[in-house]
């Protein structure tokens, strides 16, 4: 091989050389031929000649001999890419639009694979990501909980880190926001509470100092924080000597120990409980979560959430029998609405990126439609050129050129069609991605890290190599099959019949493809358009919201409901704000707190959730929601006034149908009357029935943790401001954070579905648009290769008009035989995206004929250029060129 | 001329390995060196020699060197390498035991079966 291997080399290199040694070495033979002929009697210039003759032709010889040293490879493939070159020279059209279609599909293919393997495929930055879990405890009889709410009571949890046999170790966190004061000035910073083994049970090491460990995790202790690459970079100056700093957090002082490398910020995104909450993007500082012992042993008390590191060799199965097991053993000390807790654990990967698995799929299901539809394309535009160059190919056949050899050509043309195809293909992968990172909704995790890796580059050639392998292989091999005889005697038509059904075939299958994309964009149009139209039971247009959160020092509800109510009345005199009030939660805000009431008059049921919120006077006509019976709350309803509550409408509806629900009494922290009914808010997600809702006045009990929400015509950056200086008036050790105006809370909950509908929509665009150009390109060539039947027609007298609805006959029996088939396989496609639809059901006959009218009309117009052309032709000039 | 032979599928090789081994000879000494060992009783086509030389000395089972020829001539010798000495025996091995079987089977006669 190495000995090939150096001689090819050698022949190649060195071909000059080659060359002229092997000029002489012919030339010396056929001398000594003749000069032994001369020798043995015959007249020097007939030896010569007998010589040459029984020499026979030498150039042939020499080619054989160039050949048999490997040394025409090279030569040959260049001259093979620069006659492909030359050939994609003289039709650019050809050339541009198979590059571009090319582009199209290799990008848009390798910009969701890059999405799907940041998402998925990229291990997680832990050690041995692949033994890591989540370890929930759901009770099934509530029901309206993300298993994501579920973790464990704090008892629970420290039962099962001391009785089981399946982990290597266990750790509980929270996903908390913390004011944090360095050097007078405070800000908000998302941060964990976490207990000693959370980093041993991740396998992170610190940049900088020290992680957190069961040493810290105790009360008494000096505290101690871990803080973030970014947070130490944005408030510390990325300072090496921070280790040791102490900071304010919360009010209570505290020292910094250590500094996480970058990649570090769980919990965050997808992997935090608030998914919805655009500000629990990522973590900024972990803190010891240093439970009481009173708290260690709360079974009705938990607000973290598990997780663990298997043992080396225990699966999931067998840890969660074991952990359902210790469950089942405490159950019975669970107070009774708790009880019957079961136990799911879910590996890291499954549970950070489980819920996107699904869109990922559909989108890459999507695309790989689409390079289906860009490969068809390149195969019948080169198809079509073949047949054009039918006569080119028997000639060279003729000549004596081989099959492989033609293959070997013509492939080398796709090669270069492909490498430029991929070229540009990565570049806008790249420019796409992007895009993509730039308006991607928080919730599908890691999203924002992805990038066009080494793995993504080798899909990329993959696709490209396999799209040529479609586009250009098999065209080749149908051209090369071509007899000479019947081509060079009956002129290029005599090809047609072999390949034009294959032709057609290609045709209607990238219509169908089309079809179920678009039908599949029509079917999210459709949801997203009623999602818009859908009634909020809020008013979010010019509305801004802001977060605060009181620490530890206001330790009483008077306290808290002072510092409120301060900030509400002054606020309310700034100039341009109408209303202004607070609230526990905001409509999608994220966060919910849902609860258990008794109504007088029903049974206490515990499964009936409602949602609750307490809120100062001014929310109903802040938010702008409606008060449909009695009155919202006032600055009169304190603590020492008379217990009052507001329901909303579904909650009168339900328990007070056709009678007023005006002084009916509801038990919730006391005995309260009912003033009020509103109207019902969608307040978790845009997408689901409100449940029945609830309000008791802010005033009356007082929460250290608020959002603040205003009317005003101000622009929301000038309101903060404002309110920002009122704030750092009352207390400057408390910091604002999370302002927002009501459009960007209703933008981020339909960040998703917008995404999504944006992705699927463009997708069957570029689908669309492809499949006009493929329509159009089979067209155009079809009319050229009837140039004469239409010639002699004309010149039998058919109208032009005639000639028209021939070509448009046959474009559009292509584009509705495809048309019928896509709209069957759409039936079942939409299938899969049945979860992603929004009051509209997947096989919905409306959208589906909307699509197949649109496509009907867009594909006659790409027949109709094409069959304008064929009523110009000159029956005259036609039948000449035969 | 009706005793000469046209040379069978993929003997050349062979030939121009067995006469290169009895020593180093320019390309027209093969050719020679053939005809005289065959008692000039095979036909060999001069134009093919020179691609089955190259694709030999490709394969690394000969070798060549420029010298000067016995006529005072530069010329491009081919030697044997160790390869080829292998692959000249291996060969030849087969061809007679190839020659061998096919001279049997058809100097059967129906009374041995």
């Amino acid at each position: 091989m190495l000995v090939r291997l150096r001689s090819w080399w050698r022949a190649t290199r060195h071909a000059g050389l080659a060359e002229s040694e092997m000029d002489a070495e012919l030339r010396a033979h056929i001398d000594a031929h003749a000069e032994r002929l001369t020798a043995s009697g015959v007249d020097p210039a007939e030896a010569r000649r007998r010589a040459m003759l029984d020499f026979g032709p030498v150039a042939y010889a020499k080619e054989a001999c160039r050949d048999a040293r490997g040394a025409n490879f090279l030569p040959a493939l260049l001259q093979d890419l620069a006659f492909g070159l030359r050939m994609l020279r003289k039709s650019p059209g050809f050339a541009a639009l198979a590059v571009v279609t090319l582009a199209i599909g290799i990008g848009a293919t390798t910009a969701v694979f890059s999405l799907v393997d940041g998402v998925l495929l990229r291990a997680l930055p832990y050690r041995d990501p692949g033994r890591l879990v989540y370890l929930f405890q759901p009770i099934p009889h509530i029901t309206g909980v993300p298993l994501e709410g579920w973790g464990p009571m704090n008892a629970d949890f420290y039962d099962w880190q001391s009785q089981n046999h399946s982990f290597a170790s266990l750790a509980l966190f929270t996903s908390d926001s913390d004011n944090l004061s360095v050097d007078g000035g405070a800000v908000r910073v998302n941060s964990s509470r976490v207990t000693g083994d959370f980093f041993r049970t991740l396998g992170v090491e610190p940049a900088l100092g020290r992680a957190l460990g069961p040493d810290d995790d105790r009360s008494g202790v000096e505290r101690v924080v871990v803080i973030s690459h970014a947070l130490w970079q944005s408030q510390f100056g990325a300072d090496p000597h921070v280790l040791g700093r102490q900071v304010l957090l919360d009010a209570k002082p505290c020292r910094i120990v250590g500094v996480m490398p970058p990649s570090f910020a769980f919990p965050h995104g997808a992997e935090s409980l608030e998914t919805a909450q655009a500000s629990q993007k990522t973590t900024a500082m972990w803190v010891p979560y240093a439970l009481t012992p009173q708290q260690k042993t709360a079974r009705d008390d938990g607000s973290g959430n598990a997780i663990g590191r298997l043992k080396p060799g225990v699966t999931v199965a067998r840890a969660q029998s074991e952990i359902a097991a210790i469950t089942a053993g405490f159950d019975k000390l669970h107070p009774p609405i708790f009880q019957g807790a079961q136990v799911a654990i879910r590996s890291f990967d499954i549970e950070i990126a489980g819920g996107s698995r699904r869109v990922l799929m559909i989108f890459l299901a999507a695309v790989f439609l689409l390079l289906l539809i860009a490969s068809s394309n390149i195969a019948s535009l080169v198809l079509a050129r073949m047949h054009g160059r039918s006569r080119e190919f028997s000639l060279r056949t003729a000549l004596g050129a081989s099959r492989a050899r033609l293959i070997r050509q013509l492939s080398t043309e796709s090669l270069c069609l492909a490498g430029a195809g991929g070229v540009l293909g990565i570049v806008s992968a790249w420019l796409t991605v992007r895009l993509l990172v730039h308006i991607h909704p928080a919730n599908i995790p890691r999203l924002e890290e992805t990038t066009i890796n080494a793995r993504v580059l080798l899909f990329a050639l993959g696709v490209s190599l396999s799209t040529v392998l479609f586009c250009g292989l098999f065209p080749a091999w149908s051209a090369s099959r071509c007899e000479i005889n019947d081509v060079l005697k009956r002129a290029s038509r005599a090809v047609r019949g072999s390949t034009a059904g294959l032709h057609r075939g290609l045709a209607i299958g990238q219509v169908a493809l089309t079809f179920v994309l678009l039908a599949g964009a029509g079917l999210l149009i459709r949801s997203f358009l009623n999602l818009q139209a859908i009634d909020k039971g809020f008013h979010p247009a010019s509305t801004v919201s802001l977060d605060i959160r009181l620490d530890g020092r206001y330790n009483s509800p008077e306290r808290q409901v002072a510092f409120y109510r301060q900030l509400i009345d002054r606020t309310a005199k700034l100039p341009g704000v109408e209303a202004v009030a607070a609230s526990t939660n905001l409509p999608l805000g994220g966060g919910e707190s849902i609860s258990t009431i008794e109504v007088e008059g029903f049974p206490y049921s515990d499964s009936t959730f409602f949602e609750q919120r307490n809120v100062s006077p001014g929310y109903f006509a802040a938010e702008g929601i409606p008060i449909v019976e009695g009155r919202a709350f006032t600055d009169a309803d304190t603590a020492n006034a008379q217990p009052v509550a507001i329901v909303s409408r579904s909650f009168a509806r339900k328990y007070y149908p056709g009678q007023s629900a005006l002084g009916r009494r509801i038990h919730t922290s006391g005995h309260r009357v009912i003033v009020g009914v509103v109207g019902d808010v969608r307040q978790y997600s845009l997408e689901t029935t409100p449940p029945m809702q609830f309000y008791l006045p802010f005033y009356q009990l007082g929460e250290g943790s608020a959002h603040m929400v205003a009317r005003t015509h101000l622009p929301p950056a000038q309101l903060a401001s404002g309110m920002r200086t009122l704030v750092r008036n009352l207390d400057p050790a408390i910091a604002v954070a999370g302002v927002r105006t009501g459009a960007d809370l209703v933008a981020a909950a339909t960040a998703e579905r917008r995404f999504e509908t944006f992705l699927l929509t463009t997708f069957a665009g570029i689908a669309l648009f492809l499949s006009l150009v493929g329509l159009y390109a089979l067209m155009t060539y079809s009319v050229e290769q009837r140039t004469a039947e239409i010639g002699v027609r004309m010149a039998l007298g058919a109208q032009p008009a005639g000639v028209m609805r021939l070509i448009l006959r046959q474009g559009s029996t292509l584009a509705l035989a495809g048309i019928a088939l896509g709209f069957a396989a759409a039936w079942f496609a939409t299938q899969a995206l049945a979860t992603l639809l929004f009051e509209v059901r997947p096989a919905d006959v409306p959208t589906f004929l909307l699509v197949a009218l649109l496509f009907t009309v867009v594909s006659l117009a790409a027949c109709y250029f094409p069959a304008r052309r064929a009523t110009k032709v000159d029956p005259m000039i036609s039948l000449r060129a035969e | 001329m009706s005793d000469r032979l046209d040379l069978l599928q993929g003997t050349l090789d062979l030939l121009i390995l067995k006469a290169v081994s009895l020593g180093p000879l320019h390309g027209y000494g093969v050719l020679l060196r053939i005809q005289q060992i065959s008692s000039d009783r095979l036909e060999i086509q001069q134009g093919s020699l020179y691609p089955a030389l190259y694709r030999l000395e490709h394969q690394g089972v000969i070798a060549s060197e420029w010298g000067e020829s016995e006529n005072k001539r530069k010329a491009k010798y081919y030697r044997l390498t160790a390869a080829g000495r292998r692959q000249l025996r291996t060969e030849a091995e087969k061809w007679s035991q190839m020659a061998g079987l096919m001279a049997s089977i058809l100097s059967t006669t129906a009374e041995e079966i």
